[in-house]
């Protein structure tokens, strides 16, 4: 079953279109990454797909969340590291972080 | 398993008991409780014979302890021991540590077994054994060998009488290897088969019901050697040379070190035959001990975060009681087809979770020598050097180059505040001795620690955290392996919501012992995991950025007024520069002999949420109608 899901997880990764208006699937750092990405993060994050569908994240964000998951053991080289975040970002980048919404009813909420 | 029903004789001898004065009960007969004689006065026993005990039945349960070099009781507070304690008053040599909470004392014995590889004996009421449940079931996944012992039991059953419930015993079934009663009639045989038992394999607690054990007995006193009580097992030769065929013949080989390892004491052997043919070494996220140096260039981590080689060809795993689940699940099925190979000294752990290629019965000290053996005689010393070398360079590569990685995330947020967990791991393998003792009860972040932390080897030894994962463990163990380990630093690594699952009881115990220990709260107002888990795929409350049940900073716990309420000190770091010097007052104050709570403010991990501090609010004050005293 869990290597079902990992196989998954690496086509899922491998198939991901890169988002228009990134910097394109093109890119040689994108496309490094999205390597890296479907051998070590795959390993683990069998939804992978479906994290980077909902986890919209800065560039910043992103980079630290690799750091976090390199000190987490995710075997990253160093010269890895901006091509990972670069898929990351490409594929679920957001301009700036989310932030609460003050309109929402349980805004003041503690 | 429990011992049949011996009425007849039991039922007399309590009731005479009972009565105190017919079997010399009291001051006089505690002090004869430990004598013991032998059965025959012309010294004619042959060696290895039992001596005979006579006294108290509580009192041949001490002197059969005692034969068997135990010298720490754990207690918890009833009545109902009297025999016991009068037995204890008399010996002089052992130790009763008192526990204000059954399960915080079944943690404590576990620590404490875990740390000494002695025999954990606890004693308390049996109105306690739902309290012990969960430290017992903790135990049981970590194979830790306990007596657990509980009054009470010479009832009749179905009357539901006071404290009582029909099968006392029952509620520990799934978590025990046996349990039996300690009948005054053969009290010493029973306490010898229970802890035969409890060593297994498989190894694990065993609970007995204790009487008042007042009754007056004669009772065999036998020399027990604990080291040797655990049945022995050895591979037959070819299946040894078979597999060592396949490690020689193999490419990319890559073994699993795993908890037998430490049982065993097997270090220096894992070591030797891991270097003589440089494979790389990796550990399960449920790794109970550091059985492989973590700074040594063929540890690869853990092993279901496995990227190199990229197709391993044979895994070997050294001890490991594999934990069915998606972890070690993937780590063993990641890499495609290879040979698995699983060496275990307990049975019952073989191929449970999945079907190895060649399921190895044996010590694994003795299966880790005879495979280095066996490899000497397939190869020559040529090849082994040659591929010895080869490998090095290529796992070095890996290592170093990981090792570098780790480095540049930890430099990332290196000053931030919260502090990193990177930065905590940093600044204690600073200040720590290199033989301190790290006790963890975290989430999954315990490796951004444990990677700053020279663990393993000659370096820092880490027991736990616990693989049974039952939070309100952690503090108590840590407190456990202070005991059985006095001469070294002892640092327990708890979250806060761990510390919050009843553990604030066990700092009693740390202050009414001096045990000098630091335990340090990594504090990030959450139940982080959980909640890292529940917003992973996303969802309606990832979505609204609300999660029901993760944030715990209301009320913002003060954990170290907590540490002083019990008299120990307390330090709180909330800004990364001030946590050198916080460890080093901490340090100063347990030269001093006195444990400190250091509570940090550490980061939260994971994506973020949009309203990370929301929770379901609700205000008894607001809702109610009438004002009490008002």
């Amino acid at each position: 079953m869990g290597k079902r899901l990992a196989l998954v997880a690496v086509t899922l990764v491998m198939s991901w279109p890169c988002t228009a208006g990134a910097q394109g699937s093109d890119n040689p750092q994108i496309e490094k990454g999205r390597v890296v990405v479907a051998q070590a993060c795959t390993t683990c994050h069998t939804t992978l797909g479906r994290m980077l569908q909902v986890h919209k994240q800065t560039r910043e964000q992103w980079r630290d969340l690799v750091f976090f998951m390199i000190s987490r053991g995710a075997q990253i080289m160093p010269d890895e590291i901006d091509a990972v975040t670069a898929f990351l970002v490409a594929n679920s980048g957001r301009e700036r972080p989310a932030a609460p919404s003050p309109g929402q009813p349980d805004s003041k909420a503690r | 398993m429990s011992s049949p029903p011996k009425p007849s004789r039991r039922d007399f001898l309590a009731a005479t008991a009972a009565t105190g004065v017919a079997l010399g009960m009291g001051q006089v007969a505690g002090a004869a409780a430990q004598q013991t004689t032998a059965a025959k006065p012309d010294n004619t026993l042959t060696k290895g014979e039992p001596e005979i005990y006579r006294g108290t039945a509580a009192g041949a349960v001490l002197a059969q302890l005692r034969a068997a070099g135990v010298r720490t009781l754990f207690h918890t507070n009833t009545s109902g021991f009297v025999p016991l304690w009068e037995a204890v008053y008399a010996a002089g040599d052992v130790q009763v540590i008192n526990m204000t909470h059954e399960g915080q004392a079944v943690a404590a014995a576990a620590g404490y077994t875990m740390a000494s590889r002695n025999l954990g004996f606890f004693f308390g009421s049996h109105v306690g054994i739902p309290n012990a449940l969960s430290n017992t079931y903790n135990a049981w996944k970590d194979r830790v060998p306990l007596l657990l012992t509980y009054s009470g039991g010479q009832r009749e059953e179905g009357k539901d009488g006071f404290e009582w419930w029909d099968n006392t015993l029952g509620p520990t079934e799934a978590f025990t290897t046996w349990r039996g009663d300690l009948d005054a009639e053969d009290v010493t045989d029973t306490l010898r088969l229970a802890i035969k038992f409890a060593f297994g394999p498989p190894s694990g607690p065993v609970t007995l019901t204790f009487g008042a054990g007042g009754e007056k007995v004669e009772a065999p006193i036998h020399p027990i050697d604990l080291a040797t009580m655990r049945a022995r097992s050895r591979a037959p030769a070819d299946v040894i040379e078979t597999i060592a065929r396949w490690l020689v013949e193999a490419e990319n080989p890559l073994f699993v070190v795993g908890s037998q390892v430490g049982v065993e004491g097997a270090h220096a052997e894992m070591l030797a035959l891991a270097e003589k043919l440089s494979v790389p070494v990796a550990e399960t996220m449920h790794s109970l001990y550091a059985n492989f140096p973590n700074d040594h260039p063929l540890f690869v981590g853990e092993l279901q975060a496995q990227r190199y080689p990229r197709k391993q060809d044979l895994l070997i795993s050294f001890g490991e009681s594999f934990t069915a689940g998606r972890e070690d699940e993937r780590g063993l099925t990641a890499s495609g087809p290879r040979r698995l190979v699983h060496i275990s000294h307990d049975s019952q752990a073989l191929g449970r979770s999945f079907a190895p290629d060649m399921t190895v019965l044996s010590d694994v000290r003795a299966a880790i020598r005879d495979l280095s053996d066996a490899v000497d005689a397939i190869a020559t010393r040529d090849r082994i050097a040659r591929i010895r070398s080869t490998r090095l360079a290529q796992v070095s590569a890996l290592t170093n180059g990981l090792k570098q990685s780790r480095e540049i995330a930890l430099r990332a947020n290196f000053d931030s505040s919260p502090v990193t967990w990177e930065r905590v791991g940093f600044e204690l393998e600073k200040v720590l001795d290199k033989d301190a003792v790290i006790v963890p009860e975290l989430g999954t972040q315990y490796y951004k620690i444990y990677r700053q932390l020279k663990l393993g080897g000659a370096n820092k030894q880490r027991i736990g955290r616990t693989k049974g994962d039952a939070l309100g463990w952690g503090v108590a163990a840590a407190f456990g392996v202070n005991l059985a380990l006095p001469d070294r630093q002892v640092v327990a690594l708890q979250g806060d919501g761990g510390f919050l699952f009843n553990q604030s009881e066990a700092l009693w115990s740390i202050a009414r012992y001096e045990a000098p220990m630091l335990i340090v709260v990594m504090n990030n107002h959450s139940y982080n995991e959980s909640r890292a888990r529940n917003m992973l795929n996303g969802g309606t409350f990832y979505d609204a950025g609300k999660d029901f049940n993760g944030y715990l900073g209301d009320p913002n716990v003060e954990f170290t007024k907590i540490a002083e309420a019990y008299g120990l000190k307390g330090e709180k770091v909330t800004r990364a520069a001030d946590l050198a010097p916080a460890l080093q007052r901490c340090l100063r104050s347990m030269r001093d002999g006195k444990a400190v709570v250091l509570d940090v403010d550490v980061a939260v991990d994971g994506a973020p949420i949009s309203q990370p501090t929301w929770y379901q609010r609700h205000s008894i004050a607001e809702i109610r109608k009438k004002r009490i005293n008002g």
